[in-house]
């Protein structure tokens, strides 16, 4: 059901992380399906929405710290070296934004799902599980030279495409 | 942030909690707050769309999580933040979810909740929001539970 | 001794369910997480009771419950349902459902089903 829509997040993933921090994914992995609670890297930002036909889910960018660290470093053009401080979540949340509005445009376009975003939530910490009940989540590994990033959405309800 | 638009979301938790068993629940003051940063190593979370635009959290210590899903399960003894443990959190994130959709249905309001989320972790910083915040601090028998409103209107 | 299926996305549910049915003595044949694996396993265990979630990715309760009722009038199914799914238990009359068992439910509220469910026709 997901890999176009995958496609898309992960494109404009790929797209922002390059435009706003000037870092390129280096490798992909093939989109797989997550059962149990999703496990993160460290740094994350969800984005949940709700869209036509009780169709519901959250679009998740989790990020190693070493690359949270780089990204806000190329954003902010300065050193930063605490990512638990509010200006260096910030940029993550600001990106995250991007890429799921940038998403968001094209999925509205191409595909009748109507969703609508949140706002973006951010965190970081150690061991972090996100629990999501009733949601089918598929997950892209992406690869960079400072770490790296999962691409994740989940969804339940709605029309299967 | 019209009362109207937040009372709900305190309304629903409390109701909920009562539901499952939790007593004393009692609170203090809701409080504005410009932006909120939590250090709770878990918290829930619900997107909010529609006429309004936002999030709202329900945050507690490790202690209390476990106290909750132990309700939730009837009385079972939980050791550890699990699986087991994080599914009863879902599910009392859901239920909290439908009663909320419910009181704002009642209400004619036009919005949608997002999916539930639970996130649980040590030594958390979760930015809920960075622009204004109402909280809420619930007491209750099994541990101290906060409600976090930030919605864009 | 009656065999009863459980289809529900959460672990907690199952949790629940299983422990207190087996201290009742019923013996749970299945234990699927969507709609589409519940249809697999009534098919595999040939159970007397479903207890069958609304709400869950893949297939939800709602479609998994006319597919099955297209097969088999006799299984008695239990919807479990939460708070915000009145509109939807309407649809899941029509569709074939015996009884519905509102959450949040305790080892009573199970077991006082069953004993509803049988005695529903």
């Amino acid at each position: 059901m997901y890999k176009k829509l995958m496609d898309v997040f992960v494109n404009s993933t790929e797209s922002i992380l390059k435009e706003m921090a000037d870092i390129d994914i280096i490798k992909k992995s093939a989109p797989f399906t997550i059962e149990e609670d999703f496990n993160s890297f460290g740094v994350s930002s969800t984005i949940t929405f709700a869209g036509n036909n009780s169709t519901k889910g959250r679009f998740i960018i989790d990020i190693s710290e070493s690359l949270a660290l780089e990204i806000v470093k190329n954003i902010l053009s300065q050193n930063v070296d605490n990512i638990k401080e509010r200006l260096a979540l910030s940029c993550i949340s600001e990106m995250n934004n991007t890429i799921a509005g940038d998403a968001n445009t094209y999925i509205n376009n191409n595909f009748n799902l109507g969703l609508r975003l949140a706002p973006p939530i951010v965190f970081a910490g150690k061991n972090i599980k996100v629990a999501n009940a009733k949601l089918e989540s598929v997950n892209v590994v992406c690869e960079t030279s400072f770490g790296n990033m999962n691409v994740n959405i989940g969804f339940t309800g709605g029309e299967v495409i | 942030m019209k009362e109207n638009l937040t009372s709900p979301f305190f309304t629903a938790v409390v109701n909920v909690l009562e539901q499952i068993g939790v007593s004393d629940i009692n609170h203090e003051n809701v409080l504005e707050k410009n932006e909120l940063v939590i250090k709770e190593d878990l918290t829930a979370f619900i997107g909010i769309v529609g006429d309004i635009k936002g999030n709202v959290s329900y945050c507690c210590s490790l202690e209390t999580a476990k106290n909750l899903a132990s309700i939730m399960m009837m009385g079972m003894e939980i050791e550890e933040i699990d699986d087991m443990c994080r599914s009863a959190l879902s599910e009392l994130l859901n239920m909290i979810a439908g009663n909320t959709t419910m009181l704002f249905s009642e209400q004619k309001v036009n919005l949608d909740i997002t999916s539930p989320s639970v996130v649980v972790g040590e030594e958390m910083f979760f930015i809920l929001s960075f622009y204004k915040t109402i909280s809420l601090t619930l007491n209750t028998a099994i541990g101290v539970i906060g409600a976090n409103i930030s919605l864009e209107i | 001794m009656k065999k009863i299926l459980i289809v529900d996305d959460s672990l907690m549910i199952h949790t629940m369910l299983k422990k207190t049915l087996e201290n009742q003595g019923y013996k749970v044949c299945g234990e699927a997480k969507n709609g589409k694996e519940g249809i697999e396993l009534f098919e595999s265990c040939g159970p007397d009771i479903i207890f069958m979630d609304i709400t869950m990715p893949v297939m939800d309760g709602i479609e998994a419950t006319k597919i099955i009722r297209e097969k088999n009038k006799e299984v008695k199914i239990i919807m479990l349902t939460a708070m915000g799914d009145d509109e939807i238990c309407c649809k899941s009359i029509g569709a074939g459902v015996d009884l519905f068992l509102k959450k949040p439910f305790n080892a009573q509220k199970i077991l006082n089903a069953i004993l509803e469910i049988d005695k529903v026709g």
